[in-house]
């Protein structure tokens, strides 16, 4: 029986059993109940209405007894009224009396009491019929007779009626008080068979259940939680709810041993599957870094034989392809450090040659006798496994392991060898790449090394061949020199030939020089002095008839022809001082504003005579007080001027003073100095002209256009030269621009020098322009003074030979005459050709008109074009791309250099420049360079 | 049992009649750098065959003679035929700031790591005519450090260091320079730095205050100070492996800890044994700093 069952029997019973204990005694208090109803409802109602009714019928006893003795008719209607009230009201209590009795003896006396009262009643009524009537006395004493005897039986009845009800009464209420002991007895009885029924229910169905839990309580309670690999089992085999439970259990417990089995199986072939991963990430790691298969193979065998027990350990690599293939032993490892194993075998060969065959790894547990022993510290034992594995890459056995250990490979370490195989062919083949990317980069690394040194040893040939080149140059040079001096030699010899042969004409031509001048000189001298001796001569004729007028001319023309004597003497002095630079000029403050005034004064006449117009114009920009010698300066505009007077018949003669145009001073005047003032004097006429071949001549001493112009124009031809002369002491010069029969303009460059000549010397421009200047000084002495060719120059020439500056063709592109002006000066000096550019657009028209340039100074900053667009225009240039220009900068200037570059200069100097460093600079790049690389 | 083989294998090789050509030079060669060994103390059996081969086989040909052997005659008997050779075995190929970005690369990679020195000890290891060293001069001159610096500047060969300390630079070469020297990052004009006649450039007195020129021979001898800075540029591509990595090593030990190291623009440190000591500080131009 389950404990369901049970529990709904059990439980049913007791439900059953108070159901009828309950039922039982609520029809026990029901009858209780019932009987207290009837006493209290019945019986006593129906005392009650016989009380009442015998009240009743004692009024209406006492009022008919009242009315009957009053007699008094009021009165008497009044007990009537009460009288038939109560009547009606007993016979209600009648009716209801008779309506509610029930038992028959009730029946009986109730219809006794009726018919009593109804004969009373009917007596009452006739009573007062009497009464009302006045009756005799008589009637009404038998009708109260009468009366009297019905009321006892009325009374009677009632009483016999109440007494039976009372009975009745008595009898119910015997009958209640049985009842309730019999239902006190009852309950009594019935609750204690229900508490031990219950009980005993109770009892019989607590005890099975909690023997039953305790049995299972004690089974779970002795379950080892630590340990569920065996669960104890409840022996319970009941078909209810517990049997059920401990079947569940049972279920449980043995699906927590399965399930603690299961967890047990994969802790550990997790933990195999972690050593496993361990192994292989150890063993990963070491493959990093490992750049040679012998390291790899050694490390390998090293990190394994531990990892899985093995007492030995062979590596071997596959060499060699198809049927050369060989496997090499690589590395080994025994116990006792002593060589093991084969050191090669053929594909096939032997139970390991078997498993490259067959690319499969094999384990090998029965181990013949003989086999290789395992040597420890006591003794050799035989191993008791060994596992063969083939390491495959691409399908191809690449290498094998062979391991032997002690004891038997478990199946973990079999399968870690496995994985380990697995990347193995991978790594070795990725170590076999690096071994050959290394051997390759070493290769090509001592190739590039080789290279390089071929590289260098070439160059060094090179080189050697250049040096050569070189000596057989100088050679050849040398001989080319000898060559050259023998010609020198005798083009010199010729030259000297020339020269003498020149001297012998220049002596020939002095000496007609001299003639001349002296021819000159005498007609000269003769010309004044003839009129002077003449008229002397006529003074003194005793003879002479002229008057005093006439005598007073003579007188005048001798005066005159004295003086013009004087003059020529003067200057012929003059020049001879200067010659031998005797001369001795004086620096002094000029008004300039006054020379106009001077001029107009001592020419205005001959102009006027001459009916020749004469201007002198003046600048503004002339500075009004100028330095110079004050007398040269004026003996020179008086010979310039006396020379265009007198060579003008008609039209006019003009003075010009105006600022000097430098590039024209730079022209004309050698060794000019741009940082002082300088003026220019045309002095232009529209006389003769002089043919361009004589323009330079007539500088000469003695010289005129020709010997047929002196004739007719006179002079002593000496005033020009005097002039030159005396400009270049002065430190400018005198040129003669004219066209043959319209006129001349002869053109005084004259410098405003303060501090005489010497300043120049000390200008600020540089020493070496004041060197320069000086030598440009002496030469001009040594050409005024001396031979045409002066030592020195010989001797600069020389020098310039061997300079490898000499005859270089350089232009200088900057847009200060200074700047050019000094360069000039210091180029100049090396024998270098110059030519000179204002500016970019100049450069560029002088790049391309000419090709011969050697190598180009550029400066930076210039107006226009500046330097760096013009180096880039030049560098675009196909045949400019190797022209060394060399930049002139401003040090001042950040990233001029870079710029400079930039814009294609070779090399830069920096300003202010020294002259040793530019022409060290320009020595560099006007070398022949060797061609290296 | 080993030396029994090699005795075997030798007198199967003299036993063999028909040795090339090749064979007979590699001996002829064996045995004249034997001879100059030797004779000179110059130990050439270390450098790279090949080169040495060419330089050999060139002396042979200017000498008109048949085969080496004659020269190892020569080198015997013959008065400065030794010195002659040994000549020819160095190449001095050099200029100045020669692979310009090599100097700009140690101008702004190396100098801002020098400001703070008290010292810097230079070595211009295979100087050759002393170019380099100038040229480092120069650079030092400009980022205003050469008074401070001492550049020891070594070649095997006495007579380019005669060239050397003379600090003249042939007038054929300077236009060159002067662009390798813009090219490197010159700050200056080049012409400062000398002063020129008609054949020759002459570098200015300056420059050469701190340079010391001295003979010494990287393949026998050893270390000789301790240095900020080794520049060694393309003198070990005549060395071989083996001799390249002792030489490396004695740079190695004569370098300060955090000391530069300058290569040539093809060498390269050769082993990895090196290459964990040094870090690289100019990949391109073979600049390495010891760790």
């Amino acid at each position: 029986m389950d404990y369901k069952k049970r529990q709904w029997i059990g439980f049913g019973l007791i439900i059953v059993f108070l159901l009828i204990l309950l039922s039982t005694m609520i029809s026990n208090l029901n009858s209780l109940r019932k009987n207290m109803t009837e006493i209290v409802d019945d019986r006593y109602e129906k005392v009650k209405v016989v009380l009442d009714m015998r009240q009743l019928f004692s009024q209406s006893d006492r009022e008919i007894l009242y009315a009957a003795l009053n007699e008094g008719k009021n009165k008497a209607e009044k007990s009537v009224e009460i009288l038939e009230k109560n009547q009606t009201a007993i016979m209600k209590d009648i009716s209801q009396l008779s309506s509610v009795v029930n038992t028959a003896d009730g029946k009986r006396l109730s219809q006794q009491l009726n018919d009593q009262y109804q004969s009373y009643t009917a007596t009452e009524t006739k009573i007062i019929q009497a009464v009302t009537n006045k009756d005799n006395n008589a009637n009404l004493e038998s009708l109260m007779n009468d009366q009297m005897a019905k009321r006892s039986e009325v009374t009677k009845t009632l009483n016999d009626f109440k007494t039976y009800q009372e009975k009745l009464m008595d009898t119910k209420v015997d009958e209640s008080q049985k009842s309730y002991e019999s239902t006190l007895f009852l309950s009594i009885i019935g609750s204690v068979i229900g508490i031990i029924f219950v009980s005993a229910i109770l009892l019989w169905m607590l005890r099975k259940l909690s023997q039953d839990l305790s049995s299972i309580a004690g089974v779970i309670k002795d379950i080892d939680y630590h340990n569920l690999s065996s669960i104890p089992r409840i022996n319970i085999n009941t078909k209810d709810e517990i049997g059920d439970i401990a079947h569940s259990f049972n279920a449980m417990a043995e699906s927590l041993e399965q399930y603690n089995l299961n967890e047990k199986k994969y802790t550990q072939e997790m933990n195999d599957q972690n050593w496993i991963q361990t192994g292989l990430a150890e063993i990963g790691t070491m493959y990093q870094r490992i750049e040679d298969i012998q390291v790899l193979a050694n490390r390998l065998l090293t990190k394994l034989a531990p990892m899985i027990n093995a007492s030995f350990g062979v590596f071997y690599l596959r060499k060699g392809d198809g049927k050369d293939t060989r496997f090499i032993k690589l590395a080994d490892i025994a116990g006792d450090g002593e060589n093991i194993g084969r050191e090669a075998f053929r594909v096939g060969e032997g139970i390991i040659g078997q498993c490259v065959s067959e690319q499969k790894s094999q384990v090998i547990t029965h181990i013949p006798d003989n086999y290789q022993l395992v040597t420890t510290g006591l003794g050799q034992v035989s191993p008791k496994s060994i596992l063969i594995a083939p390491v495959i890459f691409e399908e191809q056995v690449v290498a094998v392991i062979e391991m032997a250990s002690l004891e038997t490979f478990t199946p973990v370490q079999e399968k870690f060898i496995q994985k380990v195989l697995e990347t193995l062919g991978i790594t070795i083949n990725s170590v076999e790449g690096r071994m050959e990317i290394e051997r390759l980069l070493k290769e090509s690394q001592a190739q590039t090394e080789e290279l390089q040194a071929q590289s260098e040893e070439l160059q060094a040939q090179s080189e050697e061949l250049q040096t050569q080149a070189e000596e057989l140059r100088m050679i050849n040079e040398q001989l080319s020199e000898r060559t050259y001096e023998a010609e020198e030699k005798s083009h010199q010899l010729e030259e000297t030939k020339k020269e003498l042969e020149e001297q012998a004409l220049e002596l020939q031509r002095s000496s007609q020089y001299k003639s001349e001048f002296m021819a000159n000189m005498s007609h000269e001298l003769r010309t004044p002095l003839n009129s002077i001796i003449i008229l002397s001569e006529m003074l003194q004729d005793p003879k002479d008839s002229s008057t005093a007028e006439e005598k007073r001319e003579f007188a005048q023309i001798i005066g005159s022809s004295g003086q013009d004597l004087l003059t020529l003497i003067n200057d012929i002095l003059d020049l001879s001082k200067v010659e031998v630079g005797k001369l001795v000029v004086e620096f002094e403050e000029m008004n300039v504003s006054e020379i106009p005034d001077l001029l107009y004064q001592n020419f205005k006449h001959i102009a006027k005579n001459k009916g020749i117009s004469f201007e002198v114009k003046m600048e503004d920009n002339i500075p009004a007080l100028f330095y110079t010698d004050h007398q040269r300066f004026q003996q020179i505009m008086k010979n310039l001027l006396s020379n265009a007077f007198k060579f003008t018949d008609d039209g006019s003669v003009d003075v010009h003073f105006k600022k000097a145009d430098m590039e024209r001073v730079y022209k004309h005047v050698q060794g000019a100095n741009p940082t002082i003032d300088w003026i220019e004097i045309n002095i232009s006429d529209t006389g003769i002209g002089i043919p361009k071949d004589k323009q330079e001549l007539i500088f000469e001493a003695f010289q005129q256009a020709d010997g047929a112009t002196i004739r007719r124009y006179g002079g002593t031809g000496l005033g020009l030269s005097i002039s030159r002369e005396f400009a270049k002491l002065l430190g400018g010069n005198i040129i003669c621009e004219s066209v043959e029969g319209q006129g001349s303009t002869f053109t005084l460059f004259l410098p405003n020098l303060p501090e005489g000549v010497n300043v120049m010397e000390e200008s600020d421009v540089t020493d070496l322009i004041a060197a320069t200047v000086e030598a440009e000084r002496c030469q001009e002495q040594d050409k005024t003074l001396d031979t045409l060719v002066s030592f020195s120059e010989e001797q600069q020439k020389e020098q310039a030979n061997s300079n490898k500056l000499t005859d270089k063709k350089i232009l200088i592109v900057d847009d200060d005459n200074r700047n050019i002006f000094a360069l000039r000066k210091v180029l100049e000096a090396e024998g270098m050709n110059i030519i000179t550019a204002q500016n970019g657009y100049e450069c560029l028209d002088i790049l391309h008109e000419e090709n011969t340039i050697d190598a180009v100074l550029m400066d930076i900053m210039m107006p226009g074009m500046d330097g760096y667009e013009t180096m880039q225009l030049i560098r675009q240039q196909e045949q400019y791309q190797e022209l060394p220009i060399i930049a002139l900068t401003a040090k001042a200037m950040k990233g001029d250099r870079a710029k400079c570059l930039k814009a294609g200069a070779s090399d830069y100097v920096s300003k202010p420049l020294k002259v040793d460093q530019l022409l060290s600079v320009l020595r560099v790049w006007l070398t022949s360079t060797v061609v290296t690389r | 049992m080993a030396h029994i083989n090699g005795g075997n294998q030798i007198a199967v090789k003299t036993m063999k009649d028909s040795i090339t050509q090749e064979e007979r030079e590699e001996i002829e060669i064996k045995l004249l750098l034997q001879a100059i060994f030797d004779v000179s103390g110059f130990d050439y059996r270390d450098y790279m065959r090949s080169s040495i081969k060419r330089r050999i086989e060139n002396r042979a040909r200017i000498e008109n003679v048949r085969t080496i052997s004659y020269l190892i005659e020569k080198v015997l008997y013959e008065k400065g035929f030794v010195e002659k050779l040994i000549d020819d075995f160095s190449i001095n190929v050099t200029e100045m700031f020669r692979d310009p970005e090599f100097f700009e690369a140690f101008r702004l990679q190396v100098i801002p790591h020098l400001r703070n020195l008290p010292e810097i000890r230079i070595w211009h290891a295979g100087c050759s005519t002393g170019e380099e060293a100038f040229s480092m001069a120069i650079l030092l001159e400009e980022e205003g450090l050469y008074d401070r610096a001492k550049i020891y500047a070594t070649d095997i060969s006495e007579k380019v260091l005669s060239t050397a300390k003379k600090g003249i630079l042939p007038l054929n070469r300077m236009q060159t320079y002067t662009r390798n020297y813009l090219n490197a990052g010159g700050k200056h004009e080049f012409s400062k730095y000398y002063t020129t006649d008609y054949d020759y450039a002459y570098l200015d007195e300056n420059l050469r205050k701190n340079i010391v020129f001295f003979q010494h021979n990287l393949v026998t001898d050893g270390s000789f100070n301790e240095f900020h800075i080794i520049i060694c540029r393309n003198v070990m591509i005549y060395f071989t492996s083996d001799l390249q990595l002792s030489v490396n090593q004695l740079f190695y030990e004569s370098l300060c800890k955090g000391g530069f190291m300058g290569i040539g623009s093809k060498e390269s440190l050769r082993s990895t044994q090196f290459s964990d000591k040094y870090a690289v500080i100019s990949a391109k131009e073979n600049i390495y700093s010891k760790i």
